[in-house]
C-alpha cells in the first residue's frame, strides 16, 4: 500500500458495486474515486465542528447518525450525468482494535458513493449505512 | 412477514434445498449482522423503494452473507483496487493514464502561473477557500481538482481556466 497522506482509504465491496452501477463508464468511475482518495489526507483536514474540508472537498457528519463517525464528502462536479454526489465514509472509533493486523497509518472506510436525491438521507439509506458500519466492525475489528 | 415459496413445478423441499446456502450464510453471521440482514431484506422487498436504494440494500446484504474471500484481513485498499483494475483491463489503463496526464499538465500549469503571480501557496489557498495542503497536493499531482476549484484558481491567478486545464469545460 502506498503511504500517501495520513490515512489509508479502504472500501467495502458493496461500495464498489454501487459506484460501478451509477458510473459504468471507466472515466467517470475513476474520477469519482480519485475524489474519494482525497480522504488519504483526513489528518490534515480543515475542521469546523462536525463539518470541514479535505483538500478541495467539503464534508459533514450525517445528521441522522450523530456520534457514529459516518460522514458524507460532497463532490460538486457533475460526473457521468449525475450530480449531488456524496462519498460516505466511516472514521472508526479509537476503541476499535484492528483484528490480526496493525496498519502503519489509520484507516478511513469508504462505505458508499452515491447520489443524494433529497435534502436528507432516507430511512433506507440510513439503515444501509448502519449495516455497512457494522460490517466493517465485525469483519475487521475486535 | 411470511414468504411464499415460488409458485412453480418445483417441490417445496427442492426449493428449500436451493435456499440452503443462503440460510447457512445467514446463520453463520453474528446476531448483529443478522439483524442488519433482515433490515436489508425488508428494503429489497418493498415495492415502493427507489431502485438505487434497492440495489444498495441488495449489495449490502450480499456482502453481509458472503464475505469476499479476497478481502483478507486487511480489507480492500482503494488505491490498490484502482491499480488492480489497470492491470486487468486495457480500457482502465488508458483511462487512468489519460487522467494522470491531465493532472500532470494541470500541476505544471498551476506551478507556472503561481510563480508568475508572485503569491504564495498559502495566500492562494486563502483566496480560494482551501487549506495550503490542498494547493501543495495539487502541485504534487495528488489532488484532482473539482471544476469549481479550477475556476476559483484561475480567477485568483488572473488566468483563464483553460490556461490551467486545457480543454476545460465549466
Amino acid at each position: 500500500m502506498a503511504l500517501t497522506g495520513t490515512h489509508f482509504v479502504k472500501h467495502l465491496k458493496s461500495a464498489m458495486q454501487e459506484a460501478k452501477r451509477l458510473w459504468p463508464h471507466a472515466k467517470h468511475f475513476f474520477e469519482v474515486h480519485r475524489h474519494a482518495l482525497k480522504l488519504r489526507n483526513w489528518g490534515v483536514r480543515h475542521i469546523n465542528e462536525n463539518a470541514g474540508s479535505v483538500l478541495d472537498l467539503n464534508y459533514e457528519s450525517i445528521k441522522a447518525l450523530p456520534g457514529e463517525g459516518i460522514y458524507e464528502l460532497r463532490v460538486d462536479d457533475e460526473i457521468g450525468g449525475r450530480s449531488n454526489i456524496r462519498i460516505n465514509f466511516l472514521v472508526t472509533d479509537s476503541s476499535w482494535k484492528p483484528r490480526n493486523w496493525v496498519p502503519p497509518m489509520p484507516v478511513i472506510w469508504l462505505l458508499a458513493t452515491l447520489q443524494k436525491k433529497r435534502q436528507e438521507w432516507t430511512a433506507e439509506n440510513i439503515k444501509a449505512f448502519k449495516a455497512k458500519k457494522a460490517l466493517v466492525k465485525v469483519r475487521f475489528y475486535s | 412477514m411470511s414468504t411464499c415459496l415460488k409458485d412453480n413445478q418445483q417441490k417445496p423441499e427442492e426449493q428449500v434445498l436451493e435456499s440452503l446456502p443462503l440460510l447457512q450464510a445467514y446463520l453463520e453471521c453474528s446476531d448483529e449482522l443478522q439483524a442488519h440482514a433482515r433490515e436489508m431484506i425488508k428494503i429489497i422487498q418493498n415495492p415502493e423503494i427507489d431502485e438505487d436504494d434497492r440495489f444498495s440494500a441488495l449489495a449490502t446484504l450480499a456482502e453481509i452473507l458472503f464475505p469476499d474471500p479476497h478481502t483478507g484481513h486487511l480489507g480492500m485498499d482503494l488505491e490498490e483496487s484502482e491499480a488492480g483494475s489497470v492491470e486487468q483491463n486495457e480500457e482502465s489503463r488508458r483511462t487512468q493514464e489519460e487522467m494522470d496526464r491531465e493532472e500532470a499538465t494541470f500541476a505544471e500549469q498551476l506551478r507556472i502561473h503561481l510563480e508568475k503571480s508572485g503569491i504564495t501557496q498559502t495566500e492562494l489557498a486563502a483566496k480560494i477557500g482551501v487549506g495550503q495542503s490542498a494547493i501543495a497536493m495539487m502541485l504534487q499531482r495528488n489532488c484532482r481538482p473539482q471544476r469549481r476549484t479550477v475556476l476559483k484558481l484561475a480567477s485568483a491567478l488572473g488566468v483563464s481556466p483553460n490556461d490551467l486545464w486545457p480543454g476545460f469545460t465549466g
